[in-house]
């Protein structure tokens, strides 16, 4: 229960068995293999021969990279569109373990592969480099698509010079000025648009340094087309065609990843055995050396000590496998482990922060009240059914993996809760005319406040209880009794001089002021223990004073649990007016207001009971986070990271599953 | 001057309506700005960014929610006195103006837990705690003002 005993080992072995030995323990996942400290690598009989995987390690990562960069290639052509559920989760390849072998036994197919993806990307990129080139091409020529010269022709003869030239003003603006020149000349308008003019010019040849001359004056670009044959149009025809046969080129390269894409899952499983394999040399790196032996340590789960000798025991391996004592620094990882009921939960602690190995494993603690405190947020049994009808419906239909299943485990049981106080408060989808609920919180509100402040006040109680609890596991008992128990007994006192008139108390008031004083005394009185000198003493005395100030922090944080009640009330509200629009649809229109009435009442629900969710969530784990752990958690504990396959593609699920 | 304890009502319900949908919806576009950025980086960060650009918008229910309450109150009935009518007024203040601030300030501190979500995703519930802290004095406001509206006679 709690938190897993972890034990140190040593295993010792031959070299020649190290693959395999570090690929069972890797299959098994259950050992974390840590480097030596200096005392201990010290000992004579081992002596550092550096193993060196650097080669392996940096063929790994070549691997790793080229796989990535061929499914970056196919995802790019054939996509995978994520479904609304696969958007929060990622999407993920799942194969069998039997899968898994069968893929892996195809390496050779996964070079050819490899290569056949890279030969299309060039092909891709060739294309559209060329495409580029061809377009480009085709842009010049369409601007001259009505010159009716053949290229010969355009060269003009041993007297005539034909030129070409663009310019950004109007055809009138360039005609004016070339006529100015007073030289026989013939011009004639290829195309005209608001960016300019295109036009051919002849003249004798005698007279092009002048007419250069006047062209430049008006910024004229004089083209020099390449050879097109005997007429622009055909050329144009002919650039087309290239254009529809690159794109059916492209098209049909494109056709052939897509054919290829099918096989996706064999790289993702070929990714993911790299990575494991990576993951395993760049362990190895870690272990002692000598000629012919090495020594590996780690920590393993005291459970699953018997199984790692098994295991290796059966593959017919020699080895010593000692344990050894933990030097005193030394941070051990923490595994929680819980009941099944209360497994879920471990998220909550999870996304908070790990206890330390030898604290108290909050889980199966704030389960309960995880679960009452999201019941009253959501508040209505509708709601809380829809979510756990979801969170079944996820379970079922999605393989995932155990963090993912935890929290839709979590959100399942937690669904219930809001049933059963949906059900105390006659809540379903707030109805109305709903007569077996105990009480009606909008008519009692603060009966919901009390219940909400009263869980406050049992679960701080708790919180502080627990924290003796650890002070005398460590042996304690005597700090426990002055620290926490005194300040138990003084908040315990302080309530019940508040409340004395409502719980029927009122007559014993004075005997409650007087352990209240008592128990402030004590307080004090406490805090003045261990302290030398007088200066210690008054120092003590006024930090006791100090103390008793201090619990003012506790009242607040009871106050916070009225949170509970308000998310409760809004929900219960703002259900209520979903409700009374949708009616007054149904009854304001005839027919079709049924249809409208429909639509509101479910996307208004709908609304409502992912802000609920989001709330009570939030809020749940909030009270627990601060309120709660504040009392006594300390958290930090250093996760268990043990030698295991890595998975980023794929998922493996047993047969079952699939 | 009959009317008068009506309109102070209905000024009650604006109050408390106006003031914290306004903080919401200034908190909700401030963290939705910051979650665009996020997701431009990494798209598979939609899920969570969306449930921390939500936290800012639950001030404008609470205001919503007593404004539907003070609004089932008055429904149907003609006369109030000033004093009543400024009993409305005032029981929509808290939740008002505390939702306005803290919707704003909510919305900050999502920003700023944004840029968890985008460096260390596996700590993001922490700043989804920092922007739930802020939003507990909208909820105790939220309680006041709805405590007020139903001892209102």
């Amino acid at each position: 229960m709690g938190i897993t005993r972890m034990k140190k080992i040593q295993i010792g072995a031959l070299r020649e068995d190290l693959p395999q030995i570090s690929k069972i323990l890797q299959e098994l996942g259950v050992i974390e293999v840590t480097g030596f400290t200096e005392s201990e690598s010290g000992q004579d009989a081992f002596f550092k021969t550096t193993a060196d995987f650097s080669n392996q390690i940096s063929e790994a990562d070549r691997r790793l990279a080229e796989i990535a960069r061929a499914l970056g290639f196919l995802e790019q052509i054939a996509p995978v569109k994520p479904n609304i559920i696969e958007q929060f989760s990622g999407i993920k390849t799942y194969v069998t373990p039997k899968e898994r072998e069968q893929l892996l036994a195809k390496e050779s197919r996964v070079i050819e592969l490899l290569a056949e993806l890279q030969r299309c990307e060039t092909e891709i990129s060739q294309i559209q480099s060329e495409r580029a080139k061809v377009t480009a091409l085709f842009e010049t020529f369409n601007l001259w698509k009505d010159l009716d010269l053949s290229w010969e022709a355009l060269q003009g003869n041993s007297t005539i010079q034909i030129i070409l030239a663009s310019v950004s003003q109007p055809s009138t603006e360039a005609k004016a000025v070339i006529e100015s020149l007073e030289v026989p000349y013939y011009l004639e308008v290829v195309s005209e648009n608001q960016n300019g003019t295109q036009f051919l010019l002849s003249f004798e040849r005698e007279h092009y340094h002048e007419f250069q001359q006047v062209l430049s004056k008006i910024n004229a670009n004089i083209v020099h087309l390449p050879d097109y044959g005997s007429s622009v149009q055909a050329k144009l025809d002919e650039l087309q065609k290239e254009l529809a046969r690159l794109d059916a080129y492209e098209q049909n390269v494109r056709e052939q990843v897509r054919a290829l894409n099918a096989e996706r899952p064999l790289l993702q499983v070929f990714y993911d055995h790299n990575l494991s394999e990576k993951i395993r040399l760049e362990t190895l790196q870690q272990l002692v050396y000598s000629q012919r032996c090495f020594v590996m340590t780690g920590w393993v789960p005291a459970e699953q000590l018997l199984r790692v000798e098994n295991t290796l025991k059966r593959n017919n391996i020699r080895y010593i496998l000692e344990e050894v004592e933990p030097q005193p620094d030394e941070e051990i990882p923490t595994v929680l482990r819980n009941k099944k009921w209360a497994t879920p939960f471990e998220y909550l602690v999870h996304s908070y922060s790990l206890p330390q190995y030898k604290e108290i494993d909050p889980t199966p603690i704030i389960a309960p009240f995880f679960f009452i405190f999201f019941g009253i947020a959501m508040g209505d049994a509708g709601y809380g059914l829809v979510l756990a009808l979801i969170c079944a419906g996820l379970l079922i239909k999605l393989k995932m993996g155990p963090m993912g299943r935890r929290i839709s485990w979590m959100f399942l049981i937690s669904g219930f809760g809001a049933v059963i106080f949906g059900l105390i408060t006659g809540s379903i989808f707030s109805l109305e005319n709903i007569n077996f609920k105990l009480f009606n919180p909008l008519e009692n509100p603060i009966l919901l406040l009390i219940i909400a402040l009263g869980l406050g006040v049992i679960q701080l109680f708790l919180g502080l209880f627990i924290s003796a609890y650890a002070t005398v596991r460590e042996g304690r008992w005597i700090d426990a009794l002055c620290n926490q128990g005194t300040l138990i007994f003084f908040l315990a006192m302080a309530i019940l001089v508040m409340i004395k008139d409502a719980v029927g108390l009122s007559l014993y008031s004075n005997t409650l002021m007087y352990l209240l004083l008592i128990a402030a005394a004590s307080m004090v009185l406490a805090n003045v223990r261990g302290k030398k000198g007088i200066l210690g003493f008054i120092g003590g005395i006024l930090g006791g004073f100090y103390n008793i100030y201090g619990t003012i922090g506790f009242f607040s944080d009871i106050l916070s649990y009225s949170r509970l009640m308000a998310l409760g009330l809004s929900g219960g509200v703002m259900g209520g007016i979903m409700n009374q629009l949708a009616w007054m649809l149904v009854e304001g229109i005839p027919i079709v207001g049924w249809l409208l009435g429909a639509t509101v009442f479910l996307f208004g629900h709908c609304l409502n009971l992912a802000l609920s969710l989001l709330g009570a969530y939030v809020h749940s784990s909030r009270l627990q986070y601060l309120e709660f752990f504040g009392k006594f958690f300390e958290g930090g504990g250093k996760p268990f990271t043990p030698l295991e396959n890595k998975q980023k593609y794929t998922f493996v699920i047993n047969e079952r599953e699939a | 001057m009959e009317q008068w304890g009506i309109y102070l009502a209905y000024a009650g319900i604006a109050v408390a309506v106006l003031f914290a949908g306004y903080g919401s919806a200034f908190g909700v576009g401030l963290s939705g700005q910051a979650a665009a950025g996020v997701v431009t980086e990494d798209p598979n960060k939609f899920g969570k960014s969306v449930i921390l650009a939500a936290l800012p918008g639950t001030q404008g229910i609470y205001g919503f929610v007593i404004g539907m309450l003070m609004y089932m109150k008055i429904a149907g009935i003609d006369q109030l006195t000033v004093a009543q009518g400024l009993q409305y007024l005032v029981a929509g203040l808290p939740v008002g103006i505390v939702g306005w601030l803290s919707g704003m300030w909510q919305g900050r501190v999502v920003v700023a837990s944004m840029g968890i979500l985008a460096k260390r995703p596996e700590e993001s519930t922490k700043g989804i705690i920092y922007a739930g802290m802020v939003e507990t004095y909208a909820i105790l406001a939220f309680v006041i003002s709805f405590f007020l509206v139903n001892n209102i006679r």
